[in-house]
């Protein structure tokens, strides 16, 4: 079988999918294009970060990565082969990928024990006796083995996304797509668990996708971020250069509206806000996908969709004039 | 007006009788809230911040009960109130905003004919239809008239949440009780709704009882906060004495464990453990288990004293005056990759 040891450990080119919709009451179906276009990379043992607000396609991404969903158009490719390609090929590098969901108690079995889940991914695979994997794994994300025997039940919400993770990195895969993995536990366990997160990948070179609407946590983990609006990716930069420099004005608007645990910056804060919501995927925006709620739009992006280019050292954004020194990003204020 | 306190809380205890023993989910708790003031309840789930917010509008859930205590309304003891009563001054005198729009709103009428009956429930007097236009208009929703005339789901989740806050705002209450307003919202729409909220209180002199579990929400809100763990207050202060200086271990490590936006890849310090199951409370202090500084005097239960101007904490080590000095072991940093 051919390994091109070039390609990053996974490519994402041009990833499209639709859904076919249908308003109630209405006979005739609507495209929705949840995803629209897709292109990413991610490299063996970093972490990739995809930040956005409900309904930009964040979710259905996580489930094309994993194959959970075919794709309408577009590749995925894991070292440079497609995840599908018919037949086993196909079906073993989809079994590459591990994913975490958001709310840990339904994504498990609630009439087995923690053990008979984690052990999951190597049952399928057809390892006879997994329960010293289980054991040791169990002890990897900071719970006592004998948590094995429980039910899920039985353990604390933060527990249950511990032995989630346990089963997201049993059978050894490349990578763990997140999809909201923290967000339904509290302030003190997130933490716990993004630190748990960047030591595992440390001690055993898993890459992960962190998919979440809270930028700070997105931030906590990724080497590379990718904002995503609509469907679309707005911009991609390396984390570092975008806690320093975020280019969009979507990027902007996010970093400002979350909030910071501090009064006396709160207090000063500008009315830096977005206006209305995010518009519906079935019927987007002409030209910049933005342009309805950017204080920096021109006609220009009511007609002209902005492709994604470099702004310098791989730092991609999509907008017409961001970085434009001379058009310096003030976003305008507005009172609700 | 007097300076009398819009709400006067004191040694509210609200317990539920389970299956598995008695649990105590409000112990002994006591707070005000001044004319006008927006006091923050924070604290994570299971800490009894919600269940504070029930007791006093009187929706506890069975099978909870008050078992003690006093709740003070303008003055008038909730407590002691009728049904009916208490109803009535609920609708008047407090309003009440949700985490869930979706189920605060019914979705079987429009949301003119919902706020039509907040209104005339409590005795509507003038021209209700003028009232629910300007309600509306209030808080931002373009073409009320509109708007009133339409469904729940046939609105956005922030313009659902905006239609919530004119509700428990239409009687003009003196006070409103809103219990993770913004927690379901992007947080593009939460700076929105939060703003609105802000200008609404402070237009008609509202006072607001926030429960949150957000501290950039309450950095971004409120006045005073009063943070519970473990079905206690245990430590109140005034919002920038709070973050600049929290005097309970608690406090402290809440703070420090909200990842920084501007530092990538690096470690957060985090509380060890998670809180106590409720059924099974620790002896002595509550917190003792997670605490970095617990020594032999954590062992006996200690109270909510006063530790500085208009700051209380409920902790042996900072009510006898020393410091609580960050140790090293709360940290760690990772290599930027």
């Amino acid at each position: 079988m051919p390994d091109d040891r070039t390609a990053p450990l996974l490519q994402v080119e041009n990833l499209k999918r639709q859904f076919q919709v249908r308003q109630r009451g209405s006979r005739e179906s609507q495209l929705l294009r949840a995803v629209d276009g897709v292109s990413l990379h991610l490299e063996a043992g970093e972490s990739l970060g995809v930040v956005g607000e409900s309904g930009c396609g964040k979710s259905t991404l996580a489930r094309l990565i994993v194959g959970l969903l075919k794709p309408t158009e577009g590749r995925i490719l894991i070292d440079g082969q497609d995840i599908w390609t018919p037949g086993a090929a196909g079906r073993d590098r989809r079994r590459k990928f591990q994913m975490v969901f958001q709310n840990p108690a339904g994504s498990m079995n609630p009439r087995r024990t923690v053990g008979a889940s984690v052990a999951e991914p190597l049952t399928a695979k057809g390892v006879p006796n997994a329960s010293e994997a289980v054991e040791r794994m169990l002890e990897l994300v900071g719970l006592d083995p004998s948590m094995a025997s429980r039910k899920p039940h039985q353990l604390s919400g933060g527990q249950q996304q511990r032995a989630s993770i346990a089963r997201a990195l049993i059978a050894d895969p490349a990578i763990v797509v997140h999809d909201e993995s923290i967000a339904s536990l509290d302030i003190s366990l997130q933490a716990q668990i993004l630190n748990l997160l960047l030591d595992l990948q440390k001690d055993l070179g898993t890459s992960y996708i962190f998919i979440s609407h809270d930028l700070a946590a997105v931030q906590a983990i990724s080497h590379r971020v990718v904002v995503m609006y609509l469907g679309e990716v707005v911009e991609a930069s390396d984390s570092t250069t975008f806690a320093q420099r975020p280019l969009h004005p979507y990027s902007l608007a996010l970093r400002s509206a979350t909030l910071l645990p501090d009064p006396v910056h709160e207090r000063g804060r500008g009315d830096t806000l977005l206006r209305g919501d995010v518009p519906s995927p079935i019927n987007p925006p002409s030209g910049c996908r933005f342009h309805t709620r950017c204080p920096l739009a021109k006609d220009l992006c009511l007609q002209q969709k902005p492709a994604l280019r470099d702004a310098g050292s791989g730092h991609l954004v999509a907008c017409h004039y961001a970085g434009d020194t001379t058009r310096p990003l003030e976003m305008s204020e507005e009172v609700v | 007006m007097t300076d009398r306190p819009v709400l006067r809380v004191e040694n509210l205890t609200t317990r539920f009788e389970t299956d598995h023993g008695a649990v105590t989910a409000v112990d002994s708790v006591s707070f005000e809230v001044a004319p006008g003031e927006t006091l923050g309840l924070v604290g994570e789930s299971g800490s009894g911040k919600s269940v504070t917010a029930m007791s006093v509008l009187g929706l506890v859930p069975k099978p909870g009960r008050i078992v003690d205590g006093t709740i003070e309304l303008n003055g008038t003891s909730l407590l002691k109130l009728s049904p009916e009563e208490l109803r009535r001054r609920r609708g008047t005198e407090c309003g009440m905003v949700f985490q869930n729009p979706m189920t605060a709103l019914n979705p079987s009428f429009s949301v003119g004919w919902q706020m039509r009956e907040a209104i005339t429930a409590h005795g509507a007097s003038g021209d209700v239809d003028a009232r629910i236009h300007r309600a509306l208009a209030d808080v931002g929703m373009p073409d009320p008239d509109r708007q009133a005339a339409s469904f729940p789901h046939q609105m956005s989740g922030g313009m659902r949440q905006r239609v919530v806050i004119a509700m428990g705002m239409i009687n003009d209450p003196q006070l409103l009780i809103a219990d993770e307003p913004t927690t379901a919202l992007d947080v593009t729409i939460q700076a929105q709704v939060l703003n609105l909220m802000k200008r609404l209180t402070r237009d008609h002199g509202t006072a607001l009882l926030l429960i949150t579990h957000n501290m950039g929400v309450v950095a971004n809100m409120c006045d005073r906060v009063a943070v519970m763990y473990a079905g206690e207050i245990v430590e109140e202060a005034p919002v920038d004495e709070l973050f600049a200086n929290s005097r309970h271990p608690y406090t402290r490590g809440l703070l420090r464990s909200i990842p920084n936006p501007d530092r990538p890849r690096e470690k957060t310090p985090t509380l060890p453990g998670a809180p106590p199951n409720m059924a099974q409370l620790p002896a002595g202090c509550r917190f003792r288990p997670r605490c970095v500084f617990a020594d032999a005097r954590c062992g006996a239960r200690p109270d909510l004293l006063t530790v500085g101007a208009r700051h209380k904490a409920r902790c042996w080590k900072t009510q006898a005056g020393e410091p609580l000095t960050e140790t090293d072991r709360m940290t760690e940093t990772l290599d930027a990759g």
